[in-house]
């Protein structure tokens, strides 16, 4: 098999070819078998959750000691995730890095699917639901919650904008091809406007380059924010100046390592391998290696400093996460999710698509159970320990409803991604047709 | 052999009927029921009832037993005097006041005695209880500062005469308990019955003015039961309400946020939702020139 690189595929290609390949393709049999698990995740959270709103939070494992579990863990990884669209739209596009653009779209839907379950899992999280609109009337401007509510919604505004003004385009383009089809009042309903015109191009280009400025502190905010609801607490494990930079440096690196995973199953699946090509995975292998370095980074610096001084109200927590009851779990997220890809990465035959795309679970797993323990060991060791509770109290593992929720919020964010997919092209067709034309323009 | 059948019958008979109908009767626990006779600030007294049984080596309350309270019950039993019908509740608790219609039989004398009485029923036997009082008297007076005088006296003979001897506390209300006002637990009446002492709780908060709630009180009193009277004086600490709470800071009420982050939040809020307006608006206009465009 011969692979080609991107710049030498693309002067192959012509506007028809592109447009046939990337316009949105029918799910064949596995496509509908994943669709179809997805939804019965969906569905079995949506009845766990149901469970929950009749018999209230006691059907988790969540106590006095523990309360926090693994809807929080949750949703600070949603958010982390949900960071990367501003990565590879923003950052990139500022830079002047034009090899991305393939993955824009792949990104950005993640982080709308990524901070849409963020929002939705932290009403899961709450006890009295119905009483969510009290965080609008009687929020104190004080309070760090108010501050995420408010990154929270401001960035899905500004992520839903950076998916839709660059889709505008693709728009007319879909809609040529699906006269007469099923979608094409959808397409119709969403983009009938853009006629293509010189003034409305250079409108959408401005627009997409003040939301790329725009996003950029916004989006560092939103998990600077969501690192402060437990740093402005006075915790072990969360009594730490490091948080925000910690936050967000893992953040890109879980980000990352989705869209790796997204690169590989819609090149495969999609036969993309003429516009995600191997070089893409090269070059977001690179990526990832510098995120996993500054990651590990912050994490050292995280840790070292408590541990070195052991401090006898910090130790119980301490120990438990290096040689005690979260250990296992502890290594397994910082060597599996951390260190084996970033020494795979290395080299350039594991930044090979496949072994991107091992990475990028493995990376993805990782990110998802070091929430966890951020969020629950601390949780457990209290400075000042509760007296006479039950011994349970003292221990967290998720119920099956907690579970059922958790996996079911984490289906729903893929079924966005999935359904998102089939309806609509997942590498943008009429910015790969202009930067050939450019390409081929600059060649003469 | 015919006495024998009739006689092993009998015992028969005995065990099926008798014995079991002993045993339950041994089942029964005994109830034990206690009155309380209760005065405050000299006004109409009221009588507080408690029931228990013993069981398993603890004293439960018994809830929902029923009782008849008299004023000196008569002989006849026919419900004369009858104070009221009263039912314990969850606490063993019941209580009641000295009705309008038993004025005249209050006043009629200066010692009385009050009658609890319950029927047997499937769970504890019969009961009855007496209490006997007599009228009493507490005054506590404050005219001189930051002492305290209490004067106990009994009625008699149509007027009131002061009782030596008598076991008394002097304390400031507070939240939870009683704090008594120096570090003697209780005072004696003496032949004047009075008991005199010094105010040494100089530090105890009262209200905006220093308004403070003094207490007497006779407790467990065999001749007059429970007694008390508050009184208030302005001997406290004056209370001064921490103002703050309502000035501007990061732990202040909401609408008290310091002003240096109301600007922050409120410039960065204005600023990016400023832009997102401004980016919809273009939107708006992307839509325009499509629809205008031929």
């Amino acid at each position: 098999m011969i692979i080609l690189k991107y710049s030498e595929v693309e002067h192959t290609l012509t506007d028809e070819k592109i447009k046939t390949d990337l316009l949105p393709q029918k799910f064949g049999t596995r496509g509908k078998i994943w669709t179809i698990v997805l939804v019965i995740l969906c569905l079995v959270g949506a009845f766990a959750y149901v469970r929950q709103l009749q018999k209230g939070l006691i059907v988790t494992s969540m106590r006095d000691y523990a309360s926090w579990g693994i809807y929080i863990s949750n949703f600070v990884f949603f958010v982390a995730i949900s960071l990367v669209g501003s990565l590879i739209t923003a950052v990139l596009r500022l830079s002047g890095v034009h090899w991305s653009t393939p993955l824009t779209r792949i990104a950005e839907i993640i982080a709308v699917a990524g901070i849409t379950f963020a929002s939705l899992i932290i009403i899961v999280d709450m006890g009295r639901p119905e009483r969510f609109y009290h965080l609008f009337i009687y929020g104190r401007l004080q309070s760090p919650i108010i501050w995420d509510v408010t990154v929270i919604t401001t960035y899905f505004v500004i992520s839903i904008l950076l998916l839709y003004i660059p889709l505008l385009p693709d728009m007319k383009i879909m809609m040529d091809a699906s006269k007469g089809k099923g979608m094409y009042k959808l397409y119709k309903f969403l983009g009938s406007f853009w006629k293509g015109t010189p003034m409305q191009h250079r409108l959408s280009n401005k627009a997409v380059n003040i939301l790329a400025i725009a996003i950029v502190p916004v989006a560092f905010s939103i998990h600077t924010v969501t690192s402060w609801l437990f740093a402005t607490t006075y915790r072990p494990g969360w009594d730490s100046t490091n948080f925000g930079a910690y936050f967000i440096a893992g953040a890109f690196l879980a980000g990352s390592g989705a869209v790796a995973v997204a690169m590989y199953v819609f090149r495969k699946y999609y036969k993309l391998e003429k516009y995600i090509t191997d070089e893409h995975f090269d070059k977001m292998g690179k990526i990832i290696v510098m995120l996993a370095l500054l990651y590990l980074y912050f994490n050292i610096n995280e840790f070292l400093t408590p541990v070195f001084k052991m401090k006898k109200s910090e130790a119980a927590f301490l120990n438990g996460l290096f040689i005690g009851e979260f250990a296992p779990l502890f290594w397994s997220a910082i060597i599996g999710g951390m260190l084996v890809p970033m020494f795979m990465l290395l080299f350039r035959k594991g930044r090979k698509p496949f072994p991107m795309f091992i990475a990028g679970i493995m990376i993805v797993v990782g990110a998802w159970f070091k929430r966890y323990l951020i969020v629950t060991p601390t949780l457990l060791h209290p400075f000042l320990p509760m007296h006479n509770v039950p011994e349970e109290y003292k221990h967290y593992f998720p119920s099956f409803d907690e579970w059922a929720i958790a996996i079911g919020s984490l289906a729903g964010a893929l079924l966005v991604v999935t359904l998102f997919a089939r309806f609509f092209p997942i590498i943008p067709i009429q910015e790969t047709i202009e930067e050939k034309h450019e390409k081929e323009h600059d060649h003469q | 052999m015919i006495i024998n059948k009739i006689g092993s019958g009998a015992i028969a008979l005995l065990l099926c009927g008798v014995w079991p109908a002993g045993s339950h009767a041994q089942d029964k626990p005994s109830m034990s029921v206690s009155l309380t006779y209760n005065t405050i600030n000299n006004n109409i007294p009221y009588l507080v009832l408690s029931a228990k049984v013993k069981t398993d080596g603890k004293f439960r309350p018994v809830k929902g037993q029923a009782f008849d309270l008299y004023l000196d019950k008569d002989s006849s039993g026919k419900g004369a005097n009858l104070i009221g019908k009263i039912t314990t509740n969850e606490q063993g608790l019941a209580g009641a006041t000295i009705p309008p219609t038993l004025e005249a039989a209050w006043k009629a004398n200066t010692a009385h005695t009050f009658v609890a009485t319950s029927a047997a029923n499937k769970d504890v036997d019969a009961s009855n209880t007496e209490i006997s009082i007599s009228k009493a008297r507490l005054v506590i007076d404050t005219a001189a500062d930051k002492n305290v005088k209490a004067v106990v006296s009994e009625y008699k003979n149509g007027a009131w005469v002061p009782v030596k001897g008598v076991e008394l506390k002097l304390a400031v209300k507070r939240q939870g308990a009683d704090l008594p006002i120096s570090e003697e637990q209780s005072y004696t009446t003496d032949s004047l019955g009075q008991v005199t002492a010094e105010f040494k709780r100089l530090d105890v908060p009262g209200d905006e003015k220093g308004n403070i709630v003094l207490v007497g009180k006779i407790e467990d009193n065999d001749q007059y039961g429970n007694m008390r009277v508050e009184q208030s004086v302005n001997w406290g600490k004056k209370f001064v309400v921490d103002q703050n709470f309502f000035h501007r800071a990061l732990w202040a009420s909401r609408f008290h946020s310091p002003f240096w982050l109301v600007f922050m939040a409120y410039s960065i809020i204005v600023g990016v939702w400023g832009t997102v307006i401004y980016l919809i608006f273009m939107l708006v206009k992307i839509k325009k020139l499509g629809k205008h465009h031929k």
